[in-house]
Parts: C-alpha cells; sequence; structure tokens
C-alpha cells in the first residue's frame, strides 16, 4: 500500500465556548449532526466502528466517556474504543483510526474528539490540569500548567532574546482570525498593546499568552483511500504520521528551548509523507501557550532555533506570509477543550484543503496542511500531515 | 510520620516516607543505581534499566538557575501562597530538579546561572519540603 491509503471524507464541530447549556452528550451530538449535514455521501450507516478522545473524566464527571457518546448519536452495538493522550488526545484519537482502518480492521471510523472542561471553577480546572504533572515530585510545588510552558519562555527568552513583544504578536494574529471563526470561543481582537499589558498568570507569561478553557467536540470520518471517491469527490488524505515523547518532569529535559518530541513526530512524518516544511500551506499549531507556538515553528522547520519569535513579529505566519499559522484562531481564540483539539485541527485542514472556511480566512489553493499536537509540556506529541 | 511538599495527592510510598524523614534530619539524598550506575535525584526506587537495586547518596545541594516562572494564579490548593517563585536548578552532577526559590528580593536576582542551594525546609501540618535559596 501507498503512504496515501487512508483519506478524511468529512468533518464537523461543535461550537467551542463556554457551553453552559451544553453537556458532554450534547457536544458530541452537535458535532457529529454537524457532520452529517454538511457530508455529501455518507451515512450514519456507513461508519464502522468509533474512536472517542476524552482527555480527562474528572471535569465533568462522567466516567466511560465512549460509550455515552456512542449512545448519544445511535452507534451503539458497533465498536468503540476511548483514547486518551492528554491535549495530544485528538490526535491519538485520529492516529487510532488510521491504524485500524491501514490496518484492515475496520474500512470506515468516526473519530470524536470532545471536552467538557467549565462545568467546573476555573481554579479546579488549574488543579486538574496541574496533575498532568509528576505527583510525586512537580505537583507538590503548585506549578500550574501555565507554569511549565512559563519556564519554557524563560529559558527561551534567555537563550535567544525572544521578547515580550514576539510572544503577544502570536496574540494578537491568533485573535485575529479567531474573530473571523464562527466556531471560536472568543470572537474577537486584541491590540498588541492589550496582549502586552494584560494581567500575570505565570511569569513571563500573561493571560493573552493563555489558551482557553473551553467546551466542544470536533469529528472526523476516516476511510480507506479506495473508498474515499464512493463518499466524496474530494478527500484530504493522510499523507504522514510522526509521533514523540519526553521526559514526565520538566526539570529532566536535555532543553528547555524546543520539544524533543515534536522534532521526532515533525521528521516522521515529513519523511513519510515525503515533502519537507517548505511544502507546508498551512499549519494548526499546538498554542496552548504563545511560546509554544514559536517554539513549534522551529520544531517544525518553519523558522531556524531561536527565530520564531522573529517570524511571528515579521507576520510571516498570516495568510500571505512564508506559511499561514492558526488561522481558525488556534487554542488561544477558537479554545482548547482537550480532547477536541487535535480533531478540530484535522476538521479545519480538510475545510481548508477543500476551500470551505470563510473567506477572509481561506488560504489560497492550500494543498498541504500539517497539524501539529502536544499533550502536557512535549510528553506526547503527533503531526499529521494531510494533503488533496 | 512526616509527609513531602506543600501538598500531596498519591498514597505514601516508602521511599518518599524515607526521603521526607531524612529531609527532617537535614539530609538530603539522592539514588544510585547498583547495576548501571546511573544517579536520580529526585530519588527513585526503581531505574530505567529495570534494576531495582539502587543506593542511597548525598546530593551535593550547590545548584544553579536553569529556569523559572512567578505563579501569580496558583492551582486551587496552593490558593494561598501566590505569588511565589518555581525555579529549575542544575546540581554538579547535571540533575536537575523543580522546587520553590525562596529569599530573592528583586527581579536582579532572577539571573539564569545564579548560584543556589537546595534546602530542607519544615511546614506546618508536620510537612517538609525542599526549597532552593541564593547561594
Ligand atoms: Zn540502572
Amino acid at each position: 500500500m501507498s503512504n496515501h491509503d487512508v483519506a478524511l471524507v468529512a468533518a464537523g464541530q461543535s461550537k467551542f465556548g463556554k457551553r453552559t447549556e451544553a453537556g458532554l452528550r450534547n457536544l458530541v451530538f452537535e458535532a457529529t449532526k454537524e457532520l452529517f449535514l454538511k457530508a455529501e455521501n455518507i451515512s450514519k450507516d456507513d461508519i464502522d466502528a468509533t474512536v472517542i478522545g476524552v482527555a480527562g473524566d474528572e471535569f465533568n464527571g462522567q466516567g466511560a466517556p465512549a460509550a455515552v457518546s456512542i449512545d448519544e448519536i445511535g452507534l451503539v452495538g458497533k465498536p468503540t474504543i476511548r483514547v486518551e493522550s492528554a491535549c495530544a488526545t485528538g490526535t491519538a484519537a485520529i492516529k487510532t483510526a488510521y491504524g485500524l482502518v491501514k490496518s484492515g480492521l475496520h474500512d470506515t471510523v468516526l473519530v470524536i474528539g470532545v471536552e467538557k472542561m467549565t462545568a467546573v471553577t476555573t481554579g479546579k480546572a488549574t488543579e486538574l490540569m496541574a496533575r498532568a504533572g509528576d505527583i510525586r515530585w512537580e505537583y507538590p510545588f503548585g506549578c500550574t500548567f501555565p507554569g511549565f510552558y512559563a519556564l519554557l519562555a524563560t529559558a527561551h527568552m534567555e537563550k535567544y532574546g525572544t521578547t515580550r513583544e514576539m510572544l503577544s504578536s502570536v496574540a494578537v494574529k491568533n485573535h485575529y482570525y479567531g474573530a473571523r471563526n464562527p466556531k471560536a470561543h472568543l470572537q474577537k481582537e486584541v491590540t498588541l498593546e492589550q496582549a502586552m499589558n494584560s494581567h500575570p498568570i505565570a511569569h513571563p507569561l500573561n493571560l493573552y499568552d493563555c489558551s482557553l478553557i473551553s467546551d466542544g467536540a470536533a469529528a472526523v470520518v476516516v476511510t480507506r483511500a479506495d473508498l474515499a471517491k464512493k463518499y466524496t469527490d474530494t478527500p484530504v488524505y493522510i499523507k504522514g504520521i510522526g509521533s514523540g515523547s519526553d521526559t514526565m518532569q520538566i526539570a529532566q529535559r536535555e532543553t528547555l528551548t524546543s520539544l524533543k518530541g515534536a522534532k521526532t513526530a515533525a521528521q516522521t512524518a515529513y519523511k513519510m509523507a515525503g515533502i519537507g516544511p517548505n511544502a507546508v500551506d498551512l499549519a494548526e499549531v499546538h498554542d496552548c501557550f504563545t511560546i509554544a507556538e514559536i517554539i513549534a515553528y522551529e520544531d517544525l522547520g518553519f523558522a531556524e532555533p531561536g527565530q520564531g519569535g522573529q517570524l511571528a513579529l515579521d507576520k510571516q505566519t498570516y495568510i500571505g506570509g512564508k506559511v499561514a499559522v492558526n488561522v481558525d484562531g488556534g487554542l488561544k481564540s477558537k479554545g482548547h477543550p482537550l480532547g477536541a483539539t487535535g480533531v478540530s485541527q484535522g476538521a479545519e485542514i480538510f475545510r481548508q484543503l477543500r476551500g470551505e472556511v470563510e473567506k477572509e480566512r481561506q488560504v489560497p489553493g492550500a494543498e498541504i496542511g500539517l497539524s501539529h499536537n502536544v499533550g502536557q509540556s512535549g510528553q506526547f506529541v503527533n503531526v499529521i500531515i494531510y494533503g488533496r | 510520620m512526616t509527609k513531602f511538599g506543600y501538598v500531596s495527592v498519591e498514597d505514601y510510598v516508602p521511599l518518599v516516607g524515607e526521603f521526607a524523614e531524612s529531609l527532617v534530619k537535614g539530609k538530603i539524598f539522592a539514588t544510585k543505581c547498583k547495576a548501571c550506575g546511573k544517579e536520580y535525584f529526585p530519588p527513585r526506587e526503581e531505574c530505567i534499566c529495570l534494576n531495582d537495586e539502587m543506593e542511597k547518596i548525598d546530593l551535593d545541594t550547590s545548584a544553579k538557575l536553569v529556569s523559572y516562572t512567578i505563579i501569580h494564579v496558583p492551582p486551587e490548593s496552593h490558593s494561598t501562597m501566590a505569588p511565589y517563585i518555581i525555579a529549575i536548578g542544575e546540581f554538579p552532577n547535571g540533575l536537575k530538579t523543580m522546587a520553590h526559590l525562596v529569599g530573592v528580593t528583586s527581579m536582579d536576582d532572577l539571573k539564569i546561572g545564579r548560584p543556589m542551594k537546595l534546602v530542607p525546609q519544615t511546614l506546618e501540618n508536620e510537612r517538609i519540603v525542599y526549597k532552593f535559596v541564593p547561594a
């Protein structure tokens, strides 16, 4: 089989946001309903199995979220599996579906990523995410999730002279595009001054450096390439997948200015796809914090090590620049419902490559899209390259 | 028995108990694999070479500052403590760890590479922790 034997043939997404009126079930329903409404020639009967990505049960208290999900959308009786890799859960779910399809075990798999996070207070959500640090030697010091990335930011600023303005430039861009995405959590532009002067969360990161705590779901259908044209005239193929990992304790990393797992994942995915970073038209990168997007530019080869901040400052990651990055608002403005994020990246690239997104944020003639999804502070990384 | 950390969520395992009791006596130990010689701090009961015969060794507690953050918005469990500085320090043997950095008074004291020392700090409620202090 060639590298192009698995395809995406449909995608859907719920509105991301603080969805007080919607539970986990309702979010799953919304994304799935949109997927089948927009799909050209595929129905629920074509689905052989589901893969459900949910990062944490503790946010909304529902155990066995995969069982609840398929109960909600009427796929009970068909095989299902729940996948978890912290914030990289969504791409882990797509990767799992890829394996199931490529192995021949199932032909057509519905992947749903979902997270209902706002049922708990922000303090409680911060607490739960802090527990993704080592509970023996990190959690006892009260290192928050922004704290882990702040440790990377301090090191990057020290080593390369990355500035506060560079960090905020990422926030400004992602809010600019998020304001043009009707599915985004915070559809609001911010000025550089606002972004630079918001209140501190974990020095050197401030409020506008941090992604949002959101509710949301996203869904894609993954199938065999030789069946894909039966379902749509314009499938989007999975051309490459790479993954990597890193030490549990952040202090034990060889470097704090790059994510080793992301570099490995990118190299593996590029090699499998037979392309390099210059071929990428748009990238969905894991900007859980502004520094994470800058490091992603470097790990993915869009910029040399240490030059990621300058790339942002020079507006080279807007549409029309070197590579369009997070033109749906990213985690920063679109929102970051953990399990949904990686699937939403895939759904966004699916729509972009088919020319289907809102005009002012459509990347013209996009043929190659890259999804970069990071769990915790680099312990899990998946890079998926999609192409027409 | 004295517990380690400002807070903890896991059940107390023997190694962490011994480590906390040792901290009470002012001693900070690392562990070393008897098979491959790899050293660990914070200490571990098992080595990644899959050997579980470890010996305790004294840690040279002098360290240099590798990176830091100042937590302004803390998790629920630390809600009364913010702001606090979390630092990563590197010891002479190359091992690195995370701990609070206490006793600096201005941003000028937070220069990367600055010398520090890891010391025990007794807390309320029969708890103890290690912290970095300027050296
Ligand atoms: Zn060993």
